[in-house]
């Protein structure tokens, strides 16, 4: 191809007349700069909407929930929990897998996206970012709380103390401890980093003082010079590249909390990438969740297009079926291992005493997702959110298969039980969900939703090198 | 080139489009100023190299972080037993 020159190349180009390529525009109907900028910065800056103190105080109310119930665990005991023997761990850990899960697909469209040049994640990756802190937040909770007395929460991390206690470190809850905080704050930075040229904008457009200092302090004196510009694409792309493997190491971790013990149903080496497949798969059930309604609440039609919800919707689904494809071999493998036990775990799974979650999971988690196979699911946006609530039921559902089902019967019939949550456990995880609204409530509220330098850096207009 | 201000300290002009910036950036390095910037609400492609700057010094610092971090490791776990 090289030998051919450029003025040959043109001839062939005209002699073949090709099609033109039509590449699907990220911002529709041709709009400026400007309105990008008015647009963003207009749903922080105008007066706030009266949906939004409704949201704002029944998520309040639901987070209380979390509150009052982590109140009366502390003054009472971990007894409060239905976690009891031989289920331990209950819906602590189911809630936590389910919450850290959730994180994954913000990381995923930040970073994995980001350096695979995917130009379409520019207008989602804002709200995703600040999903996954939020949704980190909330699942610290569950082990930061089952330790008991929380007051010793900081006996997790290797600090030498008076008593010579120290962490266990051959434990997967331990390196959990490291994987988790190590992710929370990588996320964190990645979030606020990108958000500097935006809080820029923000801080020169306001009006009222304290508008000026907050988003001048957060917006560390940037002035759209392109010195900063070069050492800030420097910083992301290496912020992508090193929360790239957290992508995977996170939920691989997670995982190895359930398969470096010796139970059967959890004992297995596909684990860590089923889990990772899952985590993805929850995570952009959730961000679906999310900015649906904020694209419709705010009129970001323009800038959230069908190519948007497309995409994630086929990332859902080649998630969801990789999900199916794990569920399949574990039975798969039960079998052909001849391991008895094994045996036993996976036919207790599906017909045993929690057979009802079992089908749950499956039906929201393998059935479901096949429906946006079809272009016309796809553009039906209250179905695609409908089908996006219930990932997240199958997400949260499969953690409970996997850490009930196994738990509850295990190598001795003596042991077996039945584990139930209690009212405390419906409620804490219940105001979880108020909790993290509240965070994204404000996170609507008083920051930039989308990265503006990166939504306009994706229009025509960029293009420095374009005929105009 | 919409509009240029001539003063006795400094000069400043504005662009419609990433192409006259781009443009214009090349034409400003080739006549020899040191002290000058330009300044755009996204990052323009290629206009570091076309500015005259040398390749950024952040990767420097992360990697001198990487290796703070890993002698801490390496200090901490695998020397002090």
């Amino acid at each position: 191809m090289s030998e051919v020159n450029q003025a040959e190349q043109h001839d062939i180009l005209k002699k073949v007349d090709p099609a033109p390529w039509k590449d699907v525009p990220l911002v529709l109907n041709n709009r400026s700069y400007k309105w990008v900028t008015d647009k963003i910065c207009g749903i922080v800056e105008s007066k706030t909407p009266t949906w939004w103190w409704w949201c704002f105080i029944t998520a309040l109310c639901i987070a209380s929930f979390t509150g009052m119930g982590l109140v009366y665990l502390v003054s009472t005991g971990v007894g409060v929990w239905g976690n009891n023997n031989p289920v331990n761990w209950g819906w602590a850990i189911v809630n936590f897998v389910f919450w850290i899960g959730i994180g994954h697909a913000g990381t995923l469209i930040s970073a994995v996206l980001c350096l695979l040049k995917q130009k379409w994640r520019t207008s989602i990756n804002r709200a995703s970012e600040a999903m996954t802190v939020f949704a980190v937040l909330c699942a610290g909770i569950f082990p930061l709380f089952h330790v008991g007395r929380v007051w010793f929460a900081w006996w997790l991390f290797p600090l030498p103390n008076a008593n010579a206690i120290w962490p266990q470190f051959r434990s997967p809850l331990e390196w959990d401890v490291f994987a988790v905080s190590t992710y929370a704050t990588v996320s964190i930075l990645f979030w606020y980093m990108g958000m500097i040229p935006d809080m820029a904008v923000l801080r020169d457009r306001a009006t009222q003082t304290w508008r000026k200092y907050f988003y001048g302090f957060f917006a560390m004196g940037w002035r759209n010079a392109n010195n900063h510009w070069r050492n800030f694409e420097m910083a992301y792309l290496l912020l992508a590249g090193l929360s790239t493997p957290l992508v995977l190491s996170v939920h691989t971790i997670v995982s190895f909390d359930f398969a470096v013990a010796n139970l059967p149903g959890w004992h297995t080496t596909i684990f860590p990438p089923y889990f990772v497949a899952g985590a993805i798969f929850s995570g952009f059930g959730m961000v679906l969740t999310l900015l649906l309604p904020v694209r419709a609440a705010f009129g970001l039609r323009d800038l959230i297009t069908q190519k948007h919800i497309d995409n994630m919707c086929m990332i859902t689904l080649a998630t969801g079926s990789l999900v199916g494809y794990a569920y399949a071999m574990e039975f798969f493998i039960a079998w052909y291992g001849a391991n008895s036990y094994e045996g036993f775990a996976f036919i207790n799974r599906a017909f045993g005493n929690y057979w009802w979650s079992y089908w749950i999971m499956i039906s929201c988690n393998v059935i479901c997702p096949q429906l946006f196979w079809f272009k016309k699911i796809r553009e039906n946006t209250p179905l695609v959110w409908i089908i996006s609530i219930f990932v997240n039921v199958g997400m949260w559902f499969e953690r409970f298969v996997i850490a009930n089902t196994t738990l509850s019967r295990d190598f001795l019939p003596s042991s077996w039980g039945y584990y139930s949550p209690t009212v405390v456990d419906i409620f804490t995880f219940f105001g979880t969900f108020g909790f993290f609204s509240v965070l994204f409530l404000l996170f609507l509220r008083f920051l930039p939703l989308m990265p503006m330098c990166e939504v306009k850096s994706v229009m025509p207009q960029a293009n420095p090198h374009a005929d105009h | 080139m919409s509009e240029v201000m001539d003063i006795k300290y400094a000069a400043a002009a504005t662009f419609d489009s990433a192409k006259d910036l781009y443009d214009a950036a090349g034409k400003v390095r080739e006549k020899g100023y040191k002290n000058w910037e330009c300044f755009s609400p996204i990052p323009v492609h290629g206009l570091d190299a076309q500015m005259g700057y040398p390749r950024s010094k952040v990767p420097r610092f992360t990697l001198a972080g990487g290796f703070t971090g890993f002698f801490h490791w390496y200090a901490h776990c695998l020397v002090y037993e």
